[in-house]
């Protein structure tokens, strides 16, 4: 019983912390957004950050991305922090090993889903023939092929918030953040999209810091963090 | 109720909305400060033109007194116009003119206040004004501060052809308001486009956001009017500031920009006739129309509110628009090729009146296909943009062109029509420049016999340095009502058979030729090479009568000897043929019915100076330069300095909204930038995409404005002449405006709006 679980955690590498975040203090002018908040991510695990309204959970999400920069505290990535890192560092970060997706899908509005999808490729430079087969494939997992040459504002909500997601993916990070990823949808889009997520951050074995306010979404996640007030206040 | 709301919603917009209120406010303020001075103008021309009729002597009514003798003229000096008024035998110290307190006697001057400033440093100007200075004139007797222009008191017989006067003030319609017309609707055309552009601009910043929020207040349940009145007044109020600020930065420019000369005429900026009525006029139109402009574009935030919330695409051109430009590229193009002088046609052939009018509709309808085609033109221009093969900046900035095709069309639309106009009128001032101005070797000068007050002046004239010189003297002409008559002989009698005279010496300089029979003293007939031997020359045996000078005629038979010049000889033989006889200076005495003439080295101060030696022996006499049109020079001048200056102010505004409407869509773009940022794209790679989109627009809009522009100005130039060669100034024109339009698309588009990444860039309200 507790061998093939601690055989997991070596093949999964559950045990490397990829992110971790300590005392990470965030201020916008007079109105503190965190406050000391701290929590570690291990590699292929889904981490859920939930709380009410103005707990600070995007924040903490944005500062762990590399978005924001803590007035105090220090996050690193792979061991690297992230707050000595340049703008162009960071961004370079972004590109390779982060994924984003957002409450609102956040596509190009002048490009296609599959140009959307292909964007995060092209900048990192994959080859045509590479990147055509990648974001075929995820058009096809995701269902939404048949929409692949249409512009956002051409397709339903859910269809661009999957496209989204397989922006997020497509180019295989190694975390992958989602700010309210299925806020914006119904529960039927919803679930499908969170599906979608998990499964794809599954098969990449991609990290993920989950923010959501659904305690049934958070159950999907292999962690918890409860915050208030900018502070951890619990974790399961 | 709605003003107030009005109030919070701009408060409610943060920072963003003061921002964009400002940017309204100002653009409203530099559109109504151009605007003024297009309004201004009729005022100003009016008030140049009722001052030249004022300071016009006028004759005396049937038998009444002469109160003085005059003559006027008018000169170049320096490039500006120099106006005289000779007056002599002055006998009413009550008649005076515009702004001038006494008349000058014999011997005195009075003299605008520029040209007394520069009368003690120019001697040579001093000769054309000889006397001493008693006055000035007020700015009531003048056209412009800077205006040279003077009454000169001379002797009567120092004054020849002179005409008696009465007083001053002519009731002739304002001749100089009609010649200077067109400047008002050339400054109106160039300045009031863009202007226009730039308010619906400055007016419609933040569109996307304003659409947005208006249709949110409609969602919850405002009535339609409530939602017009409330945007109405948000705009209004800012139109009403920006116009009057705008009339406080003209009033407060006006006086230099009067006397700046910018626009080719300088005037009084207190005789623009701009009254305090015009002004509140100007601010309630321009308030109101801000408004209505504020309101237009709400039209789909009012009737589909939730459609308004999300983002559409624009419809895609139709090819067929291109047409228009087709047809008046084609038309132009085989105008420029195909229409030639015909033989036998004279050296300058005008287009034939009704060829003139298809030159006018085809440039007409190439401004048109200019304006319609654009916009399928940069489309095709952004899909090729968009191909896979081309790399990611170049692909995402033809995506967004694609997307935006219309509303960048906007931005650009008001410089394509500058670039346009610029080159369509670098050919319509080359040609009145052409015009306007002699060609040729050498000046060609005229001095009437009439415009000399006697011989010895006459004759100490004619010895002065020129290159060339001869005297021209007509026949005694018939009796008027004269039969009309197919005989050549006839004909030269009733239109003067012209006696030419000068030395063989000079004969064979001008011509290059031997001419071995010419001897000094004798006479011949003299034919130029395509009349010589023709029935159109007078043949030999003819006998013409002469004024002798005493009172006394001679009569002169035609000899058989001849002496052929070339077609394009100065003489005045190319009709019937003429005398020539081999002697310098007159055949009998200075006669009042010949002139003299000369020719002088093609070197404008060379002229000037050969003006001042004339002035110096005889001050009213009139020196005419062939191909000199003063009035038309003129003419020129001010239309250069009016399009000129239109044109920067007109470049100048409308590149300013290019460059706020650039700012206000990178503001409006600020949360894909924010998400292309997010997923890992560089500024520099966002920057390089935006200034792409930019160039792309601006080069396919200015390369086709540009391409219409020179071919319509080519077409503006052969209008008068139809060999004129291929004129390239037309392009000169545009490439500063290019080349500015070019660094402000850069500079714009390397705005990024996101600085730094902050949290509200990740969220939505």
């Amino acid at each position: 019983m507790v061998l093939p679980v601690v055989l997991s955690v070596i093949v999964d590498r559950k045990w490397y912390v990829v992110l971790s975040a300590r005392d990470v203090g965030l201020a916008y002018g007079k109105t503190v957004a965190l406050a000391g908040a701290s929590v570690t991510v291990a590699e292929g695990s889904v981490v859920a950050l939930i709380g009410a309204s103005g707990s600070g959970k995007s924040s903490l999400l944005y500062c762990l991305a590399g978005l924001l920069t803590p007035d105090t505290g220090e996050i690193r990535f792979d061991g690297v922090l992230l707050n000595g890192l340049s703008e162009d560092d960071r961004s370079d970060l972004r590109r390779k090993d982060f994924g984003f997706v957002f409450q609102f899908a956040e596509l190009v509005p002048e490009l296609t889903l599959r140009q959307n999808i292909a964007l995060p490729l092209e900048l990192n430079r994959w080859r045509r023939s590479a990147r055509k087969q990648r974001v075929d494939e995820l058009l096809e997992q995701l269902d939404i092929h048949q929409q692949a040459d249409r512009r956002p504002v051409q397709v339903s909500g859910g269809q661009a918030q999957r496209a989204a997601v397989a922006r997020a993916i497509a180019h295989r990070p190694r975390m992958l953040f989602a700010d309210e990823p299925t806020g914006a949808l119904d529960s039927v889009n919803g679930a499908i999209v969170l599906e979608s997520l998990l499964q794809l951050a599954k098969v990449n074995r991609t990290s993920v810091v989950l923010v959501t306010h659904d305690r049934a979404i958070a159950r999907r996640a292999d962690e918890v963090v409860e915050m208030r007030d900018g502070r951890m206040v619990g974790s399961e | 109720m709605t003003l107030r709301l009005a109030f919070r919603l701009v408060r409610g917009g943060g920072v963003a909305g003061f921002l964009r209120l400002a940017l309204v406010v100002f653009g409203i303020a530099i559109g109504m400060t151009a605007g003024t001075l297009v309004a201004v103008m009729p005022g100003v021309l009016h008030g140049r033109a009722e001052v030249m009729n004022a300071r016009m002597p006028s004759p005396p009514v049937e038998n009444g007194h002469a109160n003085f003798a005059f003559s006027t003229s008018t000169d170049v000096w320096d490039g500006q116009r120099l106006g005289r008024t000779f007056l002599a035998d002055v006998r009413s110290s009550t008649v005076t003119a515009p702004g001038v307190t006494r008349l000058p006697n014999a011997g005195e001057v009075v003299v605008s206040p520029a040209l007394a400033a520069r009368l003690p440093h120019e001697p040579d100007l001093a000769v054309l004004v000889p006397g001493r200075v008693v006055g000035t004139v007020q700015p009531a007797g003048l056209l412009s501060p800077d205006e040279l222009f003077a009454y000169v008191g001379v002797e009567r017989d120092r004054m020849a052809d002179a005409h008696n006067g009465a007083s001053f003030g002519s009731r002739d319609s304002l001749a100089l308001e009609k010649q200077q017309a067109g400047l008002t609707q050339s400054l109106a055309l160039l300045v009031l486009p863009p202007v226009v552009i730039y308010l619906v601009v400055c007016g419609r910043l933040a569109a996307a956001t304003r659409l947005r929020r208006y249709a949110a207040l409609r969602l919850l349940g405002m009535r339609r009017g409530l939602v017009l009145r409330t945007a109405f007044l948000e705009s209004s109020v800012a139109g009403l500031i920006g116009g009057f600020i705008g009339i406080v930065l003209f009033r407060l420019a006006h006086p230099a920009l009067a006397s700046s000369g910018l626009l080719g005429f300088s005037w009084y900026p207190d005789k623009s006739g701009f009254t305090p009525v015009s002004i509140g006029f100007l601010t309630v139109f321009v308030g109101i129309a801000s408004g209505f402009v504020g309101a237009a574009g709400l039209r789909r935030s009012l009737d589909r509110p939730i459609d308004a919330r999300k983002d559409t695409s624009e419809v895609r051109p139709r090819p067929w628009l291109l047409l228009p430009l087709v047809f008046g590229l084609g038309s132009t193009t085989y105008l420029l090729l195909a229409v030639r002088r015909p033989a036998g046609a004279g050296v300058h052939y005008a287009m034939p009146g009704t060829m003139t009018w298809v030159a006018i509709g085809s440039v007409v309808i190439t401004v048109l296909g200019v304006l319609v085609s654009l916009k399928p033109i940069l489309a095709a221009v952004a899909q090729m943009m968009a191909r896979p093969s081309f790399p990611l900046p170049v692909r995402m900035a033809g995506a967004r062109l694609a997307l935006q095709t219309g509303v960048t069309l906007r931005l650009l639309v008001g410089l394509a029509l500058l670039v346009l106009v610029a080159g369509v009128s670098a050919g319509v001032l080359r040609d009145l420049e052409l015009r306007s101005s002699p060609s040729g070797t050498n000046y060609s000068v005229d001095i009437e016999g009439s415009s000399a007050p006697n011989p010895v002046v006459r004759q100490e004239v004619f010895e002065l340095p020129a290159r060339f010189r001869w005297t021209v003297q007509s026949s005694v002409l018939p009796e008027p009502g004269a039969v009309q008559t197919t005989d050549v002989v006839e004909q030269a009698k009733v239109s003067g058979y012209r006696l030419v005279s000068m030395s063989c010496s000079g004969l064979r300089k001008l011509f290059r030729q031997a001419y071995p029979d010419c001897r000094d003293g004798r006479w011949y007939r003299m034919a130029s090479r395509s009349i010589a031997n023709t029935a159109y020359e007078v043949p030999a045996g003819a006998a013409f009568n002469y004024d002798r000078g005493d009172g006394t005629q001679q009569s002169v038979t035609v000899p058989a000897e001849r002496l052929v010049v070339p077609d394009d000889s100065p003489f005045p033989v190319q009709a019937y043929g003429g005398l020539f006889y081999a002697h310098e200076g007159p055949a009998w005495a200075w006669t009042t019915d010949s002139y003299s003439s000369f020719l002088i080295d093609p070197d404008p101060a060379e002229l000037s100076r050969f003006k001042v030696r004339v002035a110096a022996l005889s001050p009213a006499t009139q020196v005419r330069v062939w191909g000199e049109d003063l009035d038309l020079l003129e003419l020129a001048r001010n239309q250069r300095g009016v399009i000129g200056f239109g044109v920067l102010i007109g470049f100048l505004v409308a590149i300013l909204a290019f460059g706020i409407a650039t700012v206000d869509n990178a503001v409006e773009r600020r949360r894909d930038v924010a998400v292309l940022l997010v997923v890992g794209m560089r500024k520099r790679l966002i920057r390089l995409t935006q200034i792409m989109q930019l160039l792309a627009a601006l080069v396919v809009v200015l390369l086709v404005a540009a391409a219409a522009g020179y071919l319509a100005g080519n077409v503006a130039l052969r209008l008068n002449d139809v060999n004129r060669p291929w004129y390239a100034g037309t392009l000169d024109a545009m490439m500063p405006l290019a080349g500015a339009s070019v660094i402000v698309a850069v500079c714009a588009g390397s705005f990024v709006a996101v600085r730094r990444l902050r949290s509200e860039d990740l969220k939505r309200e």
